[in-house]
């Protein structure tokens, strides 16, 4: 267990290394002289701003010594400062981190709790109604422009029916509101959100895990649990769950970019006060400390996200948790 | 003498092509049958069928299945339940894949025993002990997951799963195919000593004409989802009728004759 | 014939035709404003089917154009991503070694960035633009076939006829594009078109966000925009829209799928 936590460990080395030089890049991507091209397009930076960027990025010398010492920022996760406030990026992100992970977490929670059993029923009950009404969806799921779902949603439950509020995380009012409402206000902002987060993910893991469903169902030791005389209840739950929950956990890892991505769009739409709007504002503003922050932040979260899922693998998997062969 | 299970015109269809066709056969308490024939003769769809556990896509099945009088595809679903693993079990081929990877090998034989009978955990456990030293592996072996074991070591398992509710029928489907030389006769051994002892039914299904002599009351050879030839093991070894029979009988390897040769000797 | 298929392709057609017909198909100049107050925001009619926008153009015609733009961006970034993933996976499954570990390093990193940031970022540093927007997708898209297309390499390339082609002096080059590459194709087909939809779905988010297509033309995902500023006044400057997008979506997944079906009988039974 120790040797496979380091090993996966070790592998995000290589990772990072090739996501620095990725975004190194990117920031090389305007042509001529970077830097007076990207303030030209922003008349809000000011003259300080801009000595500290040519500073920052080290504009002037060689590539290849711009590449170090950018990955050595990169490592002790200073973004220098915004453009438009002067503010440290790095403060700016910490402040907007919680609210975004709330968001993410609760989506894959959420995500997690519908889309398994939907996919498990759908399998066990394989081309019954519900099974072909989850089809359905399924399709209609991966169809539908998240952000097009976002507005509906706002439409619908915001304006025409008045249920819920449509932006924001927590208004000025909270602060006089008691503990217990105060929770509630936060819940009722969250609904929205999190239905738009989870609602591409959702169809996307429902299908993945009939499928594994599926497969598990031919293996043999199914097979065997069946001849034994185990009731079909006791057969899904011991026998086929929890080895169907390993590729499950797998996809969730890599499903992750996927929710963090989407974060940049939700967060603009229902003003959600994460890192994601930050992002997406930094972009509008051309503020690229801000942007770049927000990038290797962004991955940072993703490869952490998938190291869990890598250590949730290993947690159900015996054959990791207890080694090799006696 | 009165027979344990009875198969009458037994005819399974899987995606338009017959896989078995008018089989018969007869089981009889205490009594080891063998059906040999090569690999796509039908022998591990037969040994399905007794269980009903044939791939439910597909399949088209007439004929009947008469365990104890009762056809087996008369009954409910809680009959059925009741029957595997409890009067007629099995040992799949696959040591391999036939165990579940995530869960420790003891749960896999307790629940079985939980599943047919109604008895306190603590009993439970006792049983699992009794099982354990009875295909001769010691008892911190439960805690153990699959991959931990040996090929041998799992089926042992596999076995103490098959016999842990007592079974009038044991089916063993290519038992020992899966295993290294020396541990397929530990593991016949251990199957026929036990079988001594508690005198159940074996249908023994092989390819392997050299383990059928060691092992079989009787024989039944089959070919292209037909029996072709059936009786009891001394007249068909003596006087096969059917060609493909002596053909098969051919083949059993000098080796097998000398396994059969070695305790005389010593 | 497959049903999935003959419903995708029948909506892909009808589509792409009045995106190419788009001067006689709409009944309105898609950039004409009109912004008298009885012009502006009015709901669908039969003048106006699709109503108008908040500088009274026509939602229908802007639509229909908006087709061109989002069909073209769906077809040429699958044609960049497809030309990178056949290369790279090509090359990967059939030479082995350290070329392909090079590349499968950088296709798992790729799986690990949020690409639709990675997108927004390239997009700002280079300037918003349709173009760039093709492009950036069909550069960020390609890991996905390039898997495929390695995975089918690497069984093929243990068959006799390819073994035949090197006994016989054939050139690597050849062996990977005329002998192995059509044998592979299948799968890639399949990933190609539901890669199609997922391109338009990235584009219509990116110009729903600005950094697509630019003012005054249209794509779907602009329409939205406005959309979203106007929600509580006119729905279906966000509905119709949004179908579209939906509608041409789910017609090449259909699609897709229908293929799959068709190229892996073995799916079909296991369905």
């Amino acid at each position: 267990m120790k040797r496979y936590i380091a090993k996966r460990l070790l592998l995000i080395i290589p990772m990072l290394i090739g996501i620095s030089f990725i975004m190194f890049t990117v920031m090389h991507l305007a042509p001529g002289d970077t830097a007076s091209i990207k303030y030209g397009m922003n008349p809000e930076v000011s003259g300080s701003a801009r000595a500290n960027f040519d500073k920052m990025y080290d504009l002037d010398k060689p590539v290849l010594v711009q590449y170090g010492l950018w990955v050595k920022r990169l490592i002790s996760l200073d973004f220098g400062s915004s453009l438009i406030d002067d503010q440290a990026v790095m403060a700016k992100i910490t402040s907007r981190l919680p609210a975004t992970l709330l968001l993410q977490i609760i989506s894959l929670f959420i995500i997690f709790l519908i889309a398994v059993p939907i996919g498990v029923i759908s399998a066990v009950k394989r081309n019954s109604f519900f099974d072909r009404i989850m089809t359905i969806f399924v399709f209609i799921g991966y169809a539908t422009p998240s952000f097009w779902l976002a507005l509906l949603l706002i439409l619908f439950f915001g304006f025409k029916l008045g249920w819920l509020p449509i932006s924001g995380m927590s208004p000025w009012y909270t602060a006089y509101l008691d503990s217990f409402d105060r929770t509630k206000d936060l819940i009722a902002h969250l609904v929205l959100p999190v239905v738009a987060t989870a609602f591409g993910s959702l169809a996307a893991l429902s299908r993945y895990s009939r499928s594994s469903v599926i497969e598990v169902m031919n293996e043999n030791y199914v097979l065997t649990a069946r001849a034994k005389g185990l009731s079909s209840s006791r057969i899904v739950t011991a026998h086929i769950l929890k080895n169907a929950l390993l590729s499950i956990i797998t996809i969730m890892g890599l499903s992750l970019p996927a929710l963090i991505s989407g974060s940049f769009i939700f967060e603009t739409i229902f003003a959600w006060p994460g890192m994601g709007r930050l992002g997406y504002e930094a972009i509008m503003n051309y503020d690229y400390p801000v942007v770049m922050g927000v990038g290797v932040i962004a991955t940072f979260l993703t490869l952490i996200g998938i190291f869990l899922s890598d250590i949730a693998y290993a947690f159900v998997d015996p054959r990791i948790r207890v080694g090799g062969e006696k | 003498m009165e027979n344990i299970l009875k198969i009458k015109d037994l005819t399974v269809t899987i995606g338009g092509k017959e896989v078995l066709s008018d089989v018969d056969l007869t089981l009889l308490p205490g009594k080891i049958s063998a059906i040999v024939g090569e690999s796509g003769s039908g022998k591990t769809m037969m040994s399905l069928a007794i269980l009903d556990l044939l791939p439910d896509v597909a399949a088209r099945i007439s004929g009947e299945i008469l365990f104890r009088g009762k056809n087996i595809f008369d009954m409910d679903n809680k009959e059925k339940q009741n029957m595997r693993g409890n009067s007629i079990s099995m040992v799949f081929q696959e040591p391999f894949t036939a165990l579940n990877p995530v869960m420790r090998v003891g749960e896999q034989i307790t629940e079985t025993i939980a599943a047919h009978k109604i008895i306190s955990e603590e009993k439970i456990q006792g049983c699992l002990k009794g099982l354990l030293k009875m295909v001769k592996l010691s008892e911190d072996i439960a805690s153990c997951y699959p991959h931990e074991l040996s090929g041998g070591m799992r089926q042992r398992i596999m076995l103490a799963i098959a016999l842990s509710c007592d079974p009038e029928i044991l089916i063993l489907d290519e038992p020992t195919t899966a295993l290294d030389v020396s541990v397929q006769k530990e593991i016949l051994d251990l199957v026929m000593g036990i079988q001594k002892e508690r005198c159940f039914s074996i249908l023994f299904i092989t390819h392997d004409f050299s383990i059928v002599n060691m092992v079989a009351d009787e024989v039944h050879v089959m070919k292209n989802g037909r029996v072709i030839e059936k009786g009891a093991k001394e007249i068909i070894f003596k006087s096969p009728e059917n060609e493909y029979t002596r053909h098969l009988i051919d083949c059993i390897p000098k080796l097998g004759d000398e396994r059969e040769r070695l305790p005389e000797s010593e | 014939m497959n049903k999935r298929i003959i419903f995708g392709i029948v909506i892909i057609f009808v589509m792409t035709l009045s995106a190419v017909l788009a001067p006689f198909v709409a009944r309105y100049d898609p950039l004409k404003m009109d912004l008298s107050e009885d012009a502006r925001l009015e709901k669908p009619s039969r003048e106006h089917f699709f109503g108008t926008d908040n500088l009274g153009r026509d939602v229908f015609s802007r639509m229909v154009y908006g087709a061109r733009i989002s069909l073209s961006v769906g077809f040429i970034a699958v044609f960049i991503s497809l030309g990178m993933g056949i290369f790279l996976g090509g090359i990967s499954g059939y030479y082995g070694g350290w070329i392909d570990s090079v590349i499968m390093r950088i296709v798992e990193i790729m799986y690990c960035f949020p690409t639709f940031f990675l997108i927004m970022m390239v997009i700002t540093f280079l300037g918003p633009s349709i173009v760039n927007v093709m492009i950036v997708i069909g550069l960020t898209s390609w890991a996905g076939i390039c898997r495929l297309v390695r995975a089918e390499f690497l069984s093929l390339r243990e068959r006799d006829f390819v073994q035949a082609a090197k006994v016989q002096g054939v050139s690597n080059f050849r062996i990977i594009f005329r002998h192995i590459l059509p044998n592979a194709m299948g799968p890639v087909y399949v990933s190609a078109t539901l890669s199609v939809g997922g391109a338009i779905l990235v584009e219509s988010a990116l110009s729903f966000l600005g950094l697509g297509i630019q003012i005054p033309e249209a794509s779907w995902g602009s329409i939205l925009t406005a959309g979203k500023v106007y929600i509580d006044y006119a729905w279906w400057l966000t509905l119709f829209p949004g179908l579209a997008i939906l509608i041409t979506v789910l017609s090449f997944n259909l699609m897709g799928e229908g293929l799959r079906e068709v190229l892996d009988p073995k799916l079909r039974e296991r369905k």
